[in-house]
């Protein structure tokens, strides 16, 4: 069996326990309408600095997301499946379909999360293309990053003192850029170089992340 | 659903598994080939389960070796799992899939035929069908049990490992897993893990673990 058709088997079958368990869409809703009238609440009609509004954007989009994302794998060894899982499919193929999964679901959270909470913090990017441009590349490093940190969670025993040392270090540089680049399009007048900049380093740190968890994956996955 | 035969051999040498300081079990050593049974017994603790983990590549045992050839060929570690079913009552299930579903899934990660056809063989055989088409989460725990058989054969496995296989069956289930061993019998090989005589009976050779040690 090919690896791509392995990774989709994995991703459909991810879909299909989702779109009937909403375990993880339910959770992200929660946190993402809570967190969105949090912020609308406290902000009400004030006008906030574009770094504030940038930093509130990405608090709300991080804790929506990874309280989903997270649950791709701890879901698997609660229920006991990961050793099925394990017996059937070869671990690049599940890496796979639970990045695409991820990704599928953090850019789902984001065309809800991001355009209300713009309403939320009374911020309207000059440039919206390029705004999205920047979400987007923040979307797919924190989706990747999330990824790996919530696979090595799910299979250390003592998770909630890993969650800390494993996610910071790998989400906490993601987060950063990607309010730095926010901050930027949220500006009157928008750095169009910086800008670039940063979504290429957004991108480039995804695709380090995946090059990273595709080496470490299989022994973090078997053992 | 008629199968060849496969030369299929298990060798099982010195192995033990320790987790943390204590000893599941110490130097453990057994082989099965085609045409043979052989069943592990002994105490709760004694590691039945570990061991047949162990043979599954589920877990890295802490010394010994765990060698397994189909048609005269050492398979390599990673590809153990093409060859081994395991059916154990620990194994979980996705509670909002089918049968189907899972079945589906598994054939199209081993790469096997996944017609509907030959799931509904493999659900007959097991006697689930007409349940297909049912998610798992209202099946009953003996209805599980019955899946994780279809599960476990539908990559025609040269060994079959069993762990407590009549464990949540009623009668007629456990008839089917009989069915199944002597089925598999023709086709490669047994490792079971049991305390149950009538389980034992079935085998050529019982292999009997100690007691938990600390």
């Amino acid at each position: 069996m090919g690896l791509l058709a392995g990774a989709f088997a994995v991703l459909r079958k991810e879909l299909q326990t989702e779109l009937r368990d909403r375990a993880a869409l339910n959770a992200t809703l929660l946190f993402s309408v809570a967190g969105l009238a949090i912020v609308a609440y406290g902000v009400g009609p004030a006008v906030l600095p574009a770094v504030v509004q940038s930093a509130l954007l990405w608090v709300v989009l991080f804790f929506a997301a990874f309280s989903g994302l997270a649950h791709v794998f701890t879901h698997e060894e609660e229920a006991g499946t990961s050793s099925l899982l394990r017996l059937t499919a070869d671990a690049h193929a599940v890496y796979l379909g639970k990045l695409l999964f991820n990704l599928l679901l953090t850019v789902l959270i984001a065309l809800i999360t991001v355009p209300a909470g713009l309403v939320a913090v009374s911020a309207s990017p000059d440039r919206p293309w390029v705004f999205a441009a920047v979400a987007l590349s923040g979307v797919l490093a924190l989706a990747t990053s999330a990824t790996v940190v919530a696979a090595i969670i799910a299979r250390a025993q003592g998770r909630g003192a890993l969650f800390g040392a494993v996610g910071l270090p790998l989400l906490l540089p993601v987060l950063l850029i990607a309010v730095d680049a926010t901050k930027n399009t949220l500006e009157p007048e928008m750095i169009p170089g910086l800008a670039m900049r940063e979504i290429v380093g957004l991108c480039a740190f995804a695709v380090m992340v995946i090059a990273a968890s595709w080496l470490v994956f299989p022994a973090v996955w078997e053992e | 659903m008629a199968m060849g035969t496969v030369a299929v051999k298990l060798a099982v040498q010195d192995v033990c598994v320790r987790f943390g300081r204590r000893d599941v079990f110490g130097s453990v050593s057994l082989t099965v080939a085609s045409g043979g049974v052989v069943a592990v017994s002994g105490p709760n603790g004694s590691g039945k389960s570990t061991l047949l983990r162990a043979v599954c590549g589920l877990l890295s045992p802490s010394g010994g070796t765990v060698c397994l050839s189909v048609a005269d060929r050492q398979v390599p570690q990673h590809e153990v799992r093409r060859h081994i079913g395991l059916s154990a009552p620990d194994l979980g299930l996705y509670r909002s899939l089918t049968a189907s579903e899972h079945l589906q899934f598994a054939a199209q990660m081993h790469g096997v035929d996944g017609s509907i056809d030959r799931m509904r063989d493999l659900l007959t055989l097991v006697g689930l069908r007409g349940r297909g088409r049912d998610a798992v989460g209202s099946y009953s725990t003996g209805m599980r049990h019955r899946l994780r058989y279809a599960l476990a054969l539908i990559h025609e496995p040269a060994l079959l490992v069993l762990d407590e296989p009549t464990a949540n069956l009623d009668a007629e289930g456990a008839t089917v897993v009989k069915s199944i061993v002597e089925r598999q019998r023709g086709h490669g090989a047994v490792l079971m893990a049991t305390n149950e005589a009538s389980e034992t009976s079935w085998a050529d050779h019982v292999c009997v673990l100690g007691s938990a040690r600390s």
